[in-house]
């Protein structure tokens, strides 16, 4: 469980990582960061 | 990320996938425990620990037990035992397990990046509690996450997950097929095949090119669009009979009312739901998060976030339920999948 209030998922898939930050504003959850990066080729 | 969020990150709910995902059925059997015989959470904790404890080879690692349905007394097909009276209690659970070196160099990395792991999910399982409705559930419902590397299958029936896997082959595939195909550079054909491929050569008239000058200033010559997409309608005909013969060994080769939920980059393909329908005779759609969302929503439709927006919505949905002091460790767990499952 997060440790305060923020949640983050990340999905490490076959070619990048990409990262979904969300906190809960107003008892709704707002997504505060949204991100992805490609793996470098081998 | 922590830049544009402006806030520390300490920890993450992970995603995990590739080919070395597999599942199968586990059954545990327990006595109820208390003297009156009626059905605690406890008692549902202990059954589907009992169906935890399944023979795995010592290189394999289980990530999910998932109960699927409960059997009391003899008496099948029981969703929610708890409260029910009886002697004997059975589960019926989907195990998901993984290659426990491709766990550990997994959460290695996590570590060495500096965060700590909340928990580590089959990504496409995510995907498929947030993703998909709970009457697509109901009725059948297969989702597929086409990625750059692999292809990854769930396929949900009432309510229950029926099957998952992971096929080793993705959209990267047709990238280099076109590179090969049309003597371009890799980088030259992901752009190609963002730009001007279709999934299916019959939309596009013979009279139509594509000039490589735009991508190479050194080339000067012209693609036949029609001839890039039918080296792309090859390997996606190859992807599609393997999903095909997954749906078979499950007995749902064409036979899901749902139809396919499509996520991941390689969805985004041009005309992919029409061949998709084609290939696979079941309606399809781009998948869509079910939740009320703030904040970046813009980009939350592209199906490349899909899988990390279901990951943040699990710590989510997974942070409410265990918040409740009733329901502490394994038990939190099970009633968290169980929350997903019957709402
Ligand atoms: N607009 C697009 N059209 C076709 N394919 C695309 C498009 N955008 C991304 N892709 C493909 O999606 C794949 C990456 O998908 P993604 O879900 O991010 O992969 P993974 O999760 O496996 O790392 C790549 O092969 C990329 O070429
Ligand atoms: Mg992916």
């Amino acid at each position: 469980m997060p440790k305060d209030n923020l949640f983050v998922g990340l999905d490490v898939g076959s070619t990048k990582v990409a990262a979904c930050c969300g906190e809960i504003v107003e008892g709704m959850i707002n997504i505060c960061g949204l991100r992805f990066r490609q793996f470098p080729k081998p | 990320m922590e830049t544009i969020s402006a806030r520390q990150i300490r920890s993450a709910v992970v995603g995990i996938s590739g080919p070395h995902i597999t599942t199968s059925i586990s059954k545990g059997v327990v006595a109820v425990s208390r003297a009156d015989g009626e059905i605690t959470v406890s008692d549902v904790g202990r059954v589907i620990e009992a169906a935890r404890t399944v023979a795995l080879p010592p290189n394999r690692e289980i990530l999910h037990v998932i109960p699927r349905s409960y059997v009391v007394d003899g008496q099948e097909k029981i969703d929610d035992p708890v409260g029910m009276t009886g002697i004997r209690l059975e589960v019926e659970a989907l195990v998901v397990s993984g290659a426990t070196s491709a766990i550990k160099n997994l959460t290695k990395c996590i570590f060495q990046a500096g965060l700590e792991i909340d928990d580590l999910v089959f990504a496409p399982l995510a995907t498929g509690y947030t993703f998909l409705t709970k009457k697509q559930k109901e009725i059948g419902v297969g989702l597929l996450d086409i990625g750059g590397g692999t292809t990854s299958l769930v396929v949900f029936e009432e309510g229950d997950i029926l099957h998952a896997a992971v096929l080793p082959i993705g959209s990267g595939l047709i990238t280099n097929d076109l590179a090969i195909g049309l003597r371009t550079s890799i980088e030259t054909a992901e752009k190609i095949k963002i730009n001007y491929a279709s999934a299916i050569p019959d939309k596009i008239r013979e009279s139509e090119t594509v000039s490589l000058a735009q991508f190479d200033a050194g080339e000067t010559e012209k693609i036949e669009k029609k001839y890039i997409s039918e080296i792309v309608q090859a390997r996606l005909g190859e992807i599609y009979s393997l999903v095909a013969n997954e749906l078979k060994t499950i007995g749902k080769d064409g036979m899901l009312p749902a139809g396919v939920v499509l996520t991941g980059g390689g969805s985004k393909l041009e005309d992919l739901i029409e061949a998709t329908k084609d290939y696979l005779r079941l309606p399809a759609e781009i998948g869509k998060q079910n939740f009320e969302l703030g904040g970046f929503v813009d980009k939350l439709g592209d199906p490349v976030y899909a899988t990390s927006v279901a990951l943040m919505l699990y710590s989510f949905e997974h942070s409410q339920s265990s918040f409740s002091p009733s329901e502490p460790g394994i038990l939190g767990k099970a009633k968290g999948f169980l929350k997903h499952l019957l709402p």
